[in-house]
């Protein structure tokens, strides 16, 4: 099946990221958006916005311009409509705010590129999608991000596509190894434990349950650098830690690193694992016990084997490399060319 | 100023203030902005309490809500118009809601005019149609919210964007056309961005498309040449016809724009006054809803120097008390020109007294319902609030001395007709020298035009028949045994039960001793027996 077809039955809201700043996302997106032309696909399209800092859309590196097509419908902040160069008419003026101005949505009436700068926060995010499912729309899609501190897109979608590029690394093992550790991370397996989950709706900080499914609460607000103090709530009892937050390198080092403790790690979801390959392939090994509440599905990987300081790699290599961890399709969206082979 | 900030505070008029929520961005403006009452302008007062009353009795208070929740600033576009600016598209869009909102409001009001509305000139809040300048936002007469420069607006512009597809469709098939030769040529396909990448190793293809006409070198690195789609002489006219199409539209968009402009500057005048209109009804329609909230009263509004309240409420002790689960106890009180003294038991509700009747009356001379049963009262020139716990920290003041450093300021005020509350007067210093300042002043301000309450526990200061005497009622007519009893039980919340038999009305009296209360309190509240003892020992020898 196309992924486009794929797209237009099991995901209605989907969002695309980008491993990394100039990992093609944005040709991800372009791509996506011809497909869905060919197949007479509505879209909806936003994006999640950036904070104050980088909202300099004009020195920014990377300038994401995406192509839309007449009827299609955008939320973008007020400022970005003195940039674009498509025909939009104006169908709504929103009460959420981001550094661009308000949240605007628009129709597209004559195709050209826009720049998109949709909102902050995950509640604006939610919103947003929710005004713009009003409109006449097969599918909706974000130009996504995973970010501590902003809106992570894929848990508020039905999934997403990630998009690694060359830029992860010159050496292709790397760029496999980074993309295949986030694959992994989004797909870890969910708690299935029902006791655990009642218990966990009603917490928002991190937390050690026992055997007995008595938790004590830590006044720790991310996992962040909290290493000991959660440490030295654990003891042989300890059946869960839930982390509610980051889970960084050496948060998880401080966590495993206990002999005889028998518990495993809990956390929202996979866009919440900040950590190295290696740290992680590493604790595995030493028999490391990690779910989620909920798993975020991965509808595509899309490679761009060429990377902005100059260098490339070989396309196939990536695609191979990647496809020997996961069973998502996984093409370069430069050739254009999405194998049917699964 | 007629009410300080100070006094605000003091009165926690803040509280009521808050209340006041309107829900555009003009109303809040106008909010900022709110009309104080002052004696001669009654009339005034009494037409923008009988907006407060149309809008209470309005059946589409709820409706109006909404809509005004959906105004957006338009202030900064307007004047840009008249300036002369060209107003953008989105500027020119936020204009349409504006008037559609407006329209939305006008039907609104309109859709249930109760009888007050003939109480005050209504053509003061009556918004104005502007049925030219919307025909001109609206050329697809949709009557959508929707906007952008519509095809409809010239045929010049349907020319031109017709043109436009015209080429990108011709364009597109040239393309598909090289492509498709590329395709049979050299069995490759171009991406997106109609290019090819190729691998250095395969040569020959290599040299074959470098010796073909159909894909251009782009760039390369050390794995791959890129090609691009050659541009033909026919894809490189289609290009310059289009930019210079696109041109011509840009260009007859800014003419429309410009000609749009220049009716938004012509509407100048009525869109000002429908923002200023939008304001004030919203305005209005929050004092309604905080009236509504509060369960507030319209006042009646005399000329004569009178203040008689029935069964006042000071609200933000009221909400306190009620979160504890306990009940506040209106007060009914009538005053005159001169001054009035209050005396009685501890914990009996003086200073909130003090605090209810500054409040009902701060929330009269802001034109707005006021927390009581009833209210018949003059306007004030202004009112002063002195609770003796105003220490200036800043200035290096204690308590007596930022005392009266305020007084003095409002004694100053030698005319009109304010509203002068003083709660304890030179309670911080020694009996004395308190006395006699209290007595003076009580009989200073007795002689003004201003009316004056005046707390105190000294004997015999509001001595002299033409003083009004009150009294908290107090602790007297209950059974003492019983509170006894109940603190027993509860000796912690001596406070709480002393609340709960206390009676807090007030009652003319003649007598110049004022109650002793204090040490019965103390008592009450649990401090140690032979502290009340020794206390009591040394009262029966004074006496």
């Amino acid at each position: 099946m196309r992924l486009i077809q794929d797209i237009k039955e099991n995901y209605k809201t989907l969002s695309i990221i980008g491993l990394a700043k100039n990992s093609g996302k944005t040709e991800t997106l372009n791509y996506l958006i011809h497909e869905a032309k060919k197949i007479n696909l509505k879209l909806g399209i936003t994006s999640t916005g950036r904070d104050g800092e980088k909202t300099d859309l004009v020195t920014e590196t990377e300038k994401p311009s995406i192509y839309v097509e007449e009827g299609m419908i955008i939320a973008t902040g007020r400022k970005t409509l003195y940039l674009t160069d498509a025909g939009l008419e104006l169908l709504e003026d929103t009460d959420i705010t981001t550094p661009m101005g308000r949240i605007m949505i628009c129709r597209v009436v004559q195709e050209g590129e826009v720049q998109i700068a949709g909102p902050i926060s995950s509640k604006d995010m939610e919103k947003t999608i929710k005004l713009m499912w009003k409109y006449d729309i097969d599918n909706l899609f974000i130009d996504g991000a995973v970010d501590r501190k902003t809106v992570s897109s894929p848990i508020i979608t039905d999934g997403c596509i990630i998009a690694a590029g060359a830029v992860l690394s010159r050496d292709v093992k790397k760029v496999v190894e980074k993309t295949s550790h986030i694959i992994e991370c989004y797909s870890l397996p969910e708690i299935e434990d029902e006791k655990l989950i009642k218990i966990l709706k009603n917490v928002d900080t991190t937390a050690v349950i026992n055997k007995n499914y008595e938790f004590e609460k830590l006044q720790v607000k991310t996992g962040l650098g909290n290493g000991s103090k959660i440490k030295n709530a654990v003891n042989k009892d300890s059946k869960y830690i839930f982390i509610d937050g980051a889970l960084t390198s050496s948060l998880l080092k401080n966590l495993v690193d206990k002999d005889g403790l028998n518990y495993t790690l809990v956390l929202r979801d996979g866009t919440k694992i900040f950590t190295e390959p290696y740290t992680w392939n590493n604790l595995k090994r030493q028999g490391m016990k990690i779910k989620v509440l909920k798993k975020i599905k991965i509808a595509a990987v899309t490679v761009n084997p060429v990377s902005p300081y100059g260098y490339v790699l070989r396309s196939e290599d990536m695609i191979k490399g990647i496809k020997r961890n996961t069973k998502v399709k996984v093409f370069d969206v430069q050739t254009g060319v999405e194998e049917n082979d699964n | 100023m007629i009410i300080s900030e100070n006094t605000i505070k003091s009165l926690d008029f803040q509280y009521i203030l808050n209340m006041i929520e309107p829900y555009s961005p003009y109303g809040i403006k106008k909010k900022k902005k709110m009309r104080i009452f002052k004696p001669g302008e009654e009339e005034d007062l009494l037409e923008e309490l009988n907006k407060v009353e149309f809008f209470l009795k309005h059946k589409k208070r709820d409706e109006m809500k909404s809509i005004l929740a959906h105004f957006k600033e338009v202030g900064e576009s307007i004047e840009k118009a008249k300036k002369g600016y060209v107003l953008l598209t989105v500027e020119l869009f936020e204009i349409k809601n504006f008037l559609i909102q407006v329209n939305k409001l006008i039907d609104a009001v309109n859709a249930d005019l109760n009888s007050e509305r003939i109480k005050f000139n209504f053509g003061e809040i009556e918004l104005k149609k502007m049925i030219e300048l919307e025909k001109s936002l609206d050329p697809k007469k949709d009557r959508l919210n929707t906007f952008y420069i519509y095809d409809e607006y010239s045929k010049k512009l349907i020319n031109l964007r017709n043109r436009k597809r015209k080429l990108k469709r011709e364009m597109k098939e040239e393309k598909e056309k090289i492509k498709e030769k590329i395709k049979q040529e050299y069995d490759l396909n171009l991406n997106l961005k109609d290019e090819v990448v190729i691998s250095k190793a395969e040569k020959d293809l290599i040299e074959k498309i470098e010796e073909g006409t159909y894909l251009n070198f782009s760039s390369e690195n050390y794995l791959n040449h890129i090609y691009g789609l050659k541009k033909t002489e026919k894809i490189h006219q289609i290009e310059s016809k289009y930019d210079e199409m696109k041109s011509l539209e840009d260009k007859e968009e800014k003419r429309i724009r410009k000609n749009l402009s220049k009716l938004v500057a012509g509407s100048y005048d009525s869109l000002k006054w429908n923002i200023e209109t939008v304001g004030k009804i919203d305005l209005v329609l929050a004092k309604s809803e905080e009236a509504k909230q509060t369960e507030s009263t319209k006042p009646l509004v005399v000329e004569e120097n009178t203040l008689k309240i029935k069964k006042g409420r000071h609200l933000k002790t009221e909400k306190f008390l009620k979160e504890k689960g306990n009940q506040y106890t209106p007060i009914t009180i009538e005053l005159s020109p001169g001054t009035t003294c209050i005396t009685g038991a501890n914990m009996g509700g003086k200073t909130v007294t003090l605090k209810m009747v500054g409040q009902v009356m701060a929330a009269l001379v802001y034109g707005l319902y006021v927390p009581c049963e009833k209210l018949k009262a003059g306007l004030r020139n202004f009112i002063y609030i002195s609770t003796g716990d105003e220490q200036s920290v800043e200035r290096g003041l204690s308590t007596f001395g930022a005392e009266i450093s305020s007084l003095k300021k409002v004694l100053e005020i030698k005319e009109g007709k304010g509203l002068i509350l003083i709660d304890e007067l030179a309670g911080g210093t020694n009996p004395k020298e308190g006395y006699a300042i209290t007595k003076t002043i009580i009989e200073y301000l007795n002689e003004k035009d201003s009316i004056s309450i005046i707390t105190t526990h000294f004997d015999k200061a509001a001595e002299g028949e033409d003083i009004l005497k009150l009294q908290v009622s107090g602790l007297s007519q209950i059974d003492e045994n019983q509170l006894k009893d109940e603190l027993k039980i509860n000796p912690k919340k001596g406070q709480e039960i002393i609340a709960k038999y206390m009676d807090y009305t007030l009652k003319k009296v003649e007598e110049n001793e004022v109650p002793k209360d204090a040490i019965r309190i103390a008592q009450l509240m649990g401090l140690q027996e032979d502290i009340i003892n020794k206390a009591k020992e040394i009262i029966s020898k004074t006496d």
